[in-house]
């Protein structure tokens, strides 16, 4: 299974949100980041067929997914960034019937939900209606209908947004149990989530994939190095304004700081291993935030 | 598909309000249709409601049958009697015969709109006998010389006057108040729950974007075709399965309380179709025909419905187009504007109140000297628009882009 990008372009009115993006994923899983408005979600709904590129073309094994509609849609999974559900419905009802839209007869989806809802813990709350679920259940849920289709390719659109720490450790170990032999490609703007369980990371930055590659690679690649410093209060304030700060930390004898930069920037910086999100704020500086969630 | 769609629909609190409110308008047709009946007793008192009915059900027994020379003669020489025996109290015995006097209070007329409650007091036997040719000279009266000389074409003027020579003359006549009931409160049952059929679909199409669920069905492998199919087939399910519903309720509770005699009788010798009905219909025809007609009514409302909800994301704009044709009714009948006055004829309304269709006072289409009355003209066009729109309304959504 091979799923190519190539070229792929979306204008929205005057403003482009993907820009030209060529990437070739096959089983495995890959990690988009980028911050908010990078393009990952408009990017994503195009894997997903619910956008159609303005340029470009995405094929499933050399046959374009929009030709092939519901037999591309039929290997699909799809948990979106607005989870969207019928508040009315109860779990068990909502699951079967995304089941049915999905093309699974009626004992299947009847099996098939039960051992997700098992795998994912929501059996208790099976009978519950949506609307009086908490927000990680509602997520739980998102990803148990993701997965009732077994897809081979699963896209994931931020899935850990609104979850709390422990409810996140407890999905990327889901998803690593399901990950084998699909194609996942989670996106998110939080590092952590995809540090750990991608294979392949993709930085997206204003509508084009400015890097990819393993964590390894990419570090590694970075063209800053990262010390780490204790400088008293007033220098720190100073170093803040040169440099791009990872991560700043008050000590007993001043303040700790984790800094890119080419050279040591104090005398007694001690050089550190670079991690994904030095990378990361390397990439994006100060940017995120923007009013572009939806892009 | 179809049946978790059903679900959804009425899993919401505003589908289980519009249900309850359904059996409401039900009640108070019952009700107002029930009470509102009255005749005079043999005590000489007004009797009302259900015991009105099973008095005249029990005494019209007697004029059970075909209205020919016979029970016309029959009904003036009681009327007779009555008169000669009680005086100015002889009202009260004459409920018997009183559909039979009333068709005569209509017919032995100067005019069309004429009334005369006390005709029958002065007609001989054998005037009485020529009731049949009496109708259909007042109404060439009033077509050819009269008032209607200038509301009807020469063209329909003759189809009017080909179609009354036409009508079975002896005419059925009995105790028909059950029938008469069922199809006249139905029609009023209708044009208030026909909206309300119409409201329940409204979010069918627009909620998916309003709950944000619409990225997660388009994606989904028959989220662009075989799901679409299903929210039509479901909207089209609720809907003619809450009418078939309501009527057959409806038609129960009436015939069990007033009783189901006179299925067999003429709809023309009933008083609202005695004098411009042009159809031979019996009683259980013409139910029949209001089933038929009122199924393609709150369809086409249903499917108008469902297509701005699906054309716009907006289900109170769809909502609100579940009632847009009442209102176009109240507005256009308050306008002076005879332009506007002949697009009422149009409204589909009129596929609720079979009664009026059944007039040609409900107007005709007339293409050259072609004359059609307007009940097979409405049947036909929003026939045509039932079995048109559901393809419509399946290509329209499935080709939507989630935002």
């Amino acid at each position: 299974m091979e799923l190519n990008l190539s070229n792929v372009t979306k204008n929205f009115k005057g403003l482009t949100a993907v820009d030209r993006v060529s990437c070739t994923f096959g089983p495995g899983v890959y990690g988009l980041l980028g911050v908010n408005g990078a393009g990952k979600t408009t990017l994503m709904r195009m894997l997903c067929t619910l956008l159609r590129p303005s340029a470009g073309s995405i094929e499933l094994d050399g046959q374009d997914i929009f030709s092939l509609g519901g037999a591309y849609r039929a290997r699909l999974g799809y948990l979106p960034q607005d989870f969207g559900f019928y508040p009315d419905l109860t779990v068990r009802d909502y699951l079967l019937y995304i089941s049915s839209i999905k093309g699974l007869r009626p004992a299947t989806a009847r099996q098939r939900s039960g051992e997700l809802m098992e795998l994912t813990g929501l059996q208790k709350a099976a009978g519950r209606k949506m609307k009086r679920l908490s927000g990680g259940m509602k997520r739980r849920v998102g990803i148990t209908q993701a997965l009732l289709n077994d897809p081979e390719i699963l896209i994931l659109d931020e899935p850990t947004a609104g979850l709390d720490p422990g409810e996140r450790i407890r999905f990327r170990n889901l998803l690593s149990e399901i990950a084998r032999d699909r194609l996942v490609l989670l996106s998110t703007h939080i590092v952590s989530d995809v540090e750990y369980i991608a294979g392949q990371i993709l930085l997206m930055k204003d509508g084009r994939i400015a890097a990819s590659g393993t964590v390894e690679g990419l570090t590694s690649r970075m063209p800053l190095g990262v010390w780490r410093c204790v400088v008293p209060h007033r220098q720190a304030e100073e170093l803040l304004r040169r440099y791009k700060v990872a991560n700043i930390r008050a000590a007993a004898e001043g303040t700790e700081l984790r800094i890119l930069a080419e050279r040591a920037p104090v005398s007694g910086a001690e050089p550190e291993p670079p991690t994904l999100e030095d990378l990361f704020l390397y990439t994006f500086g100060g940017e995120g935030g923007k009013d572009h969630d939806k892009i | 598909m179809t049946r978790y769609e059903i679900k959804k629909l009425f899993s919401t609190a505003g589908s289980k309000l519009a249900l309850l409110l359904l059996l409401a308008i039900l009640l108070y047709t019952a009700f107002s249709m029930i009470h509102d009946m009255s005749c005079p007793g043999p005590e000489g008192d007004m009797l009302q409601g259900l015991e009105a009915a099973a008095f005249m059900r029990q005494v019209q027994q007697d004029y059970t049958g075909l209205m020919d020379e016979a029970m016309l003669r029959r009904a003036v020489e009681e009327n007779a009697r009555l008169n000669a025996l009680y005086g100015d109290n002889a009202m009260w015995y004459k409920t018997a015969f009183a559909p039979v006097r009333d068709l005569m209070s209509w017919t032995f007329v100067p005019a069309y709109r004429d009334f005369d409650y006390s005709v029958i007091d002065r007609l001989s036997p054998g005037e009485a006998a020529g009731l049949y040719e009496r109708r259909v000279a007042l109404i060439r009266d009033y077509l050819q010389t009269g008032a209607g000389a200038a509301l009807y074409s020469r063209s329909e003027a003759a189809y009017i006057l080909r179609r009354m020579g036409a009508l079975k003359a002896p005419a059925a006549v009995g105790y028909t108040k059950g029938w008469d009931t069922l199809i006249q409160g139905s029609g009023l049952m209708l044009i208030l729950a026909s909206p309300v059929l119409a409201y329940l679909v409204s979010g069918l199409f627009s909620q998916e974007r309003a709950l944000r669920a619409d990225a997660l069905f388009f994606s989904s492998r028959h989220g662009r075709k075989k799901a679409v199919a299903a929210k039509v087939k479901a909207g089209l399910l609720t809907v003619s399965g809450l009418y078939l519903l309501l009527e057959l309720t409806w038609a129960v509770l009436v015939l069990s309380l007033l009783g189901t005699e006179g299925g067999g009788c003429s709809v023309q010798a009933n008083l609202f179709s005695w004098r411009s009905g042009l159809y031979n219909l019996s009683f259980f025809e013409a139910w029949l025909l209001h089933l038929a007609c009122g199924m393609i009514g709150v369809l086409f409302l249903a499917l108008l419905t469902m297509l701005v909800s699906a054309a716009f994301d907006s289900t109170p704009l769809a909502a609100a187009t579940a009632f847009l044709p009442m209102l176009l009714t109240v507005f256009i009948s308050a306008s002076s504007l005879s332009v506007l006055n002949r697009l009422l004829y149009w409204l589909p309304e009129g596929l609720f109140l079979l009664r009026d269709e059944l007039s040609f006072e409900a107007g005709f289409l007339q293409l050259g000297s072609a004359v059609w009355p307007m009940l097979p003209v409405l049947m036909v066009f929003y026939g045509v628009l039932c079995l048109a729109l559901p393809p419509c309304l399946y290509q329209l959504y499935r080709r939507k882009q989630p935002r």
